[in-house]
């Protein structure tokens, strides 16, 4: 366990975006790690910065982000030090990434197939065309596409969001990177199509090894493929450990609400449930405990100052002043 | 627009200095435009009453800053009050196009149907003219003249406003608000005044107001051409065009107006590209950063 | 990357449509506008005769359909009219006047391209840089200055002043005589070239150059800035960035993906540009006495030579059609998403 390195680390990552109406605190000193062939589930509303956290790790924020403070190890390297040109070297060989919108992930004027071989060709360096085209056919096929050829010679616009983000997968996987970051990528998708991706994301895991950070704000799906779960609110941790564990046992508020609101088939409920109230303006954060206005267990010292994230039980972590560290 | 637009606007062009420069260009235009009869130094020069034949061809001196042109006028005074032209000019083309403009796209969008296809069928037929060309063959026809050339002007620009109305209109005719305010009642005339007319009209207006540098160059073209204003109109292009002959020994005549046009035409063009970037809800949140990707 | 039959046949169609729609709508300008259209047929000063002759061969007492059916059939059959001025049919001058503002017109656009694009794309870039606000404050010049202006000034401080460049004329004669040149295609420049005649070439290179470089400045103006807005765009797009993401080199993403997106929008820009190009290209004509259409067609103007003008209009307008439909052919091989 000591020599091998994990696949990824992150370390008390913090960013702040830069934007005409002001500096927002995106994310707040975020720590994980992921192991091979585990996957690490990023849970959280829109606008929690759990986006923010994938695109950092494979150095693709937009030109207004900045990286205040932390690190984000990449096989023992910390990506956030290195220049363009070594970047550029690490993306698609040791992590790559798949985006909500798989029909906007490709330039529109481009086939799947010419895309698919420009990554294939320049990152594993393969140059025949014959030989190119036989990868880029076989990687194709792994993602479970029926009819290889077509969507190789297809435009992005003449292609299902299913058929696109499987296309994604393949050019993401077909470098052979031993992280893969998921953005959302079942959540333009319906229903039927979400469970086959995710089938494959998770055979795909078990085939390759690779070390799968996934990105979703639903918690069923995160159930589903999660072998740890990470719950962000607001840029900062809120709960982490084991998914079974903390699905089971919930112990921050927001994790109990966000079970909670997951509509059961098999219970009839008048009303849906939600949680009241929204996400704080990330621009003008409130002292104490950034969920204390939504919470309905807050205390006293919520409004204050904000919790620590303390180990619980082995390996469950929570941010919570109802936890506080025994240290 | 709504006021926060217009706000961030307001900020974009202040901290860019290329954009500064525009506003500040295009204010200077328009009160000298106004101004202009009350601060010129020579008036009587400046509307082409006089002939002074010992004051002909003089370089530019402090006495004249422009120097003076083949009939002894001050040509500072001249460019001068051609900004007030270039300003009926520039008013006159964009108003009469949105007079024009405006009703046809905004039936043609609303009321849709047969009536609308046809009338953006014609619409389309006036676009397919290259611009400036249908300006040139409708003022040859209706002869020389500030007014005529307005309306030359003004008859080759309106189908884009109309096509550019029409298209909003059709876009925020089927906006959820829309129907929701003709379920919950609401007379289908006041619905197309306080709803859709409102915000179908601001690009609209945006473009024109700032489509005036562009009215006041193609003016000026028409005037080169002959089929402008008369002579002694001090417009700009017209000024430029009777310093050709002399210009070998008296460059002077057309130097000057021709660059008022330039740095006019420039102060609409450079807000015309700030106001654009800050409209586009895409390129503002990268329009603080310097970095580049 | 082939586009259909039924595309080009389509464009095609749509262009005869134009043309008619163009022949109406000067038609109308020229007959239904004025109060006496025979008057502007006939000549600076007209006499009586002249002036019935006028009303007969525009059939002014006929009613209009029967105006328009003749109308248009002597436009298809070539009948384009006399101009006074010349006392030429006005298709032939037209004919002969082409190949010049062609050859002109052509190399501007290639200038204003080769110049614009890469400096629209360098600014996008290095955005906000100081490097960006030069291009962009350079390209919006070009987008402001008047071109007859521009054409006066340069030909003054360039050719009579500085005598780096001829202001005038097409070649000298003096060696199109010495070297026994002769005219094929009417482009000197490619007439030169394929019969081995430097010297003409050469001579004719530097005449096209001032005129061409004025006339050049609108669209390279417009280049870059479209360049650079598109290129902005495509920048931040999510394709860009997760190609990027996807490990694909930096110099690949922008010079062969980026760029095929502004490429689109830059076409399509150039081609509705067109139509103040070949305004600027009269003027640039008429100041460097350069023997095309724009001369021709500003002669025409000048001595209200009518025939003449309506001809020019016409052909202008042709010819801004079929560009626009070139430009749509293009624009349709690039952007797969447009193919009808």
């Amino acid at each position: 366990m000591m020599s091998v390195t994990k696949p990824l680390v992150v370390e008390n990552l913090t960013i702040h975006y830069y934007t005409l109406e002001g500096i927002v605190k995106a994310v707040r000193n975020v720590s994980f790690s992921v192991e091979r062939g585990e996957s690490v589930c990023l849970v959280g509303e829109s606008g929690s910065g759990k986006s923010t956290i994938g695109l950092a790790i494979v150095g693709a924020l937009p030109a207004n982000a900045r990286i205040i403070s932390g690190k984000i190890l990449v096989s023992g390297v910390n990506v956030l030090e290195l220049d363009q040109k070594e970047l550029e070297k690490i993306r698609g060989k040791e992590v790559s990434i798949i985006f909500q919108d798989p029909a906007a992930s490709f330039n529109p004027l481009f086939t799947i197939g010419q895309i698919l071989s420009d990554v294939i060709k320049h990152k594993l360096g393969i140059d025949d065309k014959e030989k190119l085209k036989k990868k880029a056919l076989e990687a194709l096929r792994i993602v479970g596409l029926p009819d290889p050829e077509r969507v190789y010679n297809s435009y992005p616009h003449e292609l299902s969001g299913g058929m696109l983000q499987r296309a994604a997968i393949a050019v993401a996987v077909s470098t052979n990177p031993k992280i893969l970051v998921a953005d959302e990528p079942t959540t333009m998708l319906d229903v039927t199509l979400q469970a086959q991706i995710l089938d494959l994301l998770q055979d795909l895991r078990k085939k390759l090894g690779l070390a799968l950070v996934f990105i979703t704000h639903n918690l069923g799906v995160a159930a589903t493929i999660c072998d740890r779960i990470l719950v962000i609110y607001a840029g900062s941790t809120v709960e982490f450990g084991p998914v079974d564990e903390v699905l089971l046992n919930p112990l921050h508020p927001y994790t109990r609400k966000l079970i909670e609101c997951v509509p059961r088939s098999s219970v009839r409920v008048g009303r849906l449930k939600y949680i009241p109230g929204s996400l704080p303006d990330l621009r003008k954060l409130p002292p104490g405990c950034v969920f204390e206005p939504r919470c309905e267990e807050a205390l006293e010292i919520c409004k204050m100052k904000p919790p620590e994230l303390v180990e619980v039980k082995p390996g469950h972590f929570v941010a919570c002043h109802k936890y506080p560290n025994k240290r | 627009m709504i006021p926060e637009d217009v706000r961030v606007i307001f900020r974009l062009i202040k901290t860019n200095p290329v954009s500064l420069a525009g506003l500040v260009i295009v204010v200077g235009f328009v009160i000298v435009g106004i101004i202009a009869p009350y601060i010129v130094p020579y008036p009587e020069d400046a509307w082409g009453e006089t002939y002074n034949i010992e004051k002909r061809y003089l370089p530019p001196s402090l006495e004249h800053p422009f120097g003076t042109d083949d009939m002894g006028r001050d040509v500072f005074s001249r460019v001068i009050l051609g900004a007030r032209f270039s300003l009926i000019i520039a008013i006159g083309v964009v108003g009469l196009a949105l007079l024009i403009g405006i009703p046809i796209g905004l039936i043609a969008g609303y009321v849709g149907g047969k009536l609308g296809t046809a009338l953006m069928r014609i619409t389309d037929m006036f676009l397919a003219f290259p611009p400036l060309l249908l300006a040139i063959a409708l003022a040859a026809t209706l002869g020389r003249g500030l007014v005529n050339t307005i309306i030359a002007l003004a008859i080759s620009w309106w189908p884009w406003y109309a096509r550019l109305v029409y298209v909003q209109v059709n876009s925020i005719r089927v906006l959820p608000y829309v129907d929701a305010a003709r379920i919950v009642g609401l007379h289908p005339l006041a619905i197309m005044f306080k709803h859709v007319l409102p915000n179908a009209l601001t690009p609209v207006t945006v473009q024109a107001a700032l489509d005036m540098g562009s009215a006041i160059l193609e003016a000026a073209g028409l005037s080169f051409l002959g089929v402008g204003v008369k002579p002694p109109t001090p417009e700009w292009g017209l000024l430029v065009t009777e310093g050709w002959s002399s210009i070998n020994v008296a460059w002077w005549i057309s130097l000057f107006p021709g660059l008022a046009i330039l740095i006019t035409v420039l102060g609409f063009n450079l807000l015309a590209d700030a106001v654009r970037e800050a409209g586009d809800p895409r390129l503002r949140r990268i329009l603080l950063v310097g970095r580049k990707i | 990357m082939p586009i259909s039959k039924e595309y080009i046949i389509k464009r095609l169609l749509l262009l005869v449509v134009v043309v008619f729609g163009v022949l109406v709508i000067t038609f109308v300008i020229t007959r239904v506008i004025p109060a006496h259209p025979e008057l502007l047929w006939a000549g600076a000063h007209p006499t009586k005769e002249q002036i019935e002759k006028a009303r007969k061969e525009l059939r002014l007492d006929q009613p209009i359909h029967v105006q328009l059916y003749y109308y248009l059939l002597d436009f298809l059959s070539g009948n384009w009219g006399v101009s006074w001025r010349t006392r030429q049919p006005v298709l032939k001058d037209i004919q002969a006047a082409l190949p010049a503002t062609l050859e002109l017109v052509v190399l501007a656009f290639i200038i204003a391209i080769v110049l614009g694009v890469p400096l629209g794309a360098i600014a996008a870039l290095k955005r906000n840089t100081w490097v960006d606000h030069i291009i962009r404050i350079v390209s919006v010049i070009g987008a402001s200055v008047p071109v007859f202006w521009l054409a006066l000034i340069l030909q003054l401080v360039l050719s009579n002043w500085l005598g780096i460049l001829p202001g005038a004329k097409r070649v000298d004669e003096y060696i199109v005589y010495e070297t026994g040149f002769k005219e094929i295609t009417g482009f000197i420049l490619l007439d030169s070239l394929i019969q081995g005649n430097i010297p003409v070439f050469v001579n004719a290179l530097q005449h096209i150059m001032l005129p061409a470089i004025v006339l050049a400045f609108y669209p390279f103006g417009l280049s870059a800035r479209m360049t650079r807005a598109v290129m902005t765009e495509a920048l931040n797009e999510l394709y860009t960035r997760s190609a990027l993401a996807w490990g694909l080199p930096r110099r690949l993403v922008i010079y062969k993906y980026a760029l095929k997106n502004a490429l689109a929008p830059v076409i399509a820009s150039l081609g509705l540009s067109f139509g103040y190009t070949i305004i600027g290209a009269f003027m640039v004509e008429l100041i460097f006495v350069w023997p095309g259409i724009g001369l021709y067609a500003a002669m025409a103007l000048l001595s209200y030579d009518y025939p003449a003008i309506i001809g020019c209009v016409i052909v202008v307008a042709i010819i801004y059609t079929v560009i626009n439909m070139i430009v749509d052919i293009i624009h349709a091989i690039i952007d797969p998403r447009v193919r009808l």
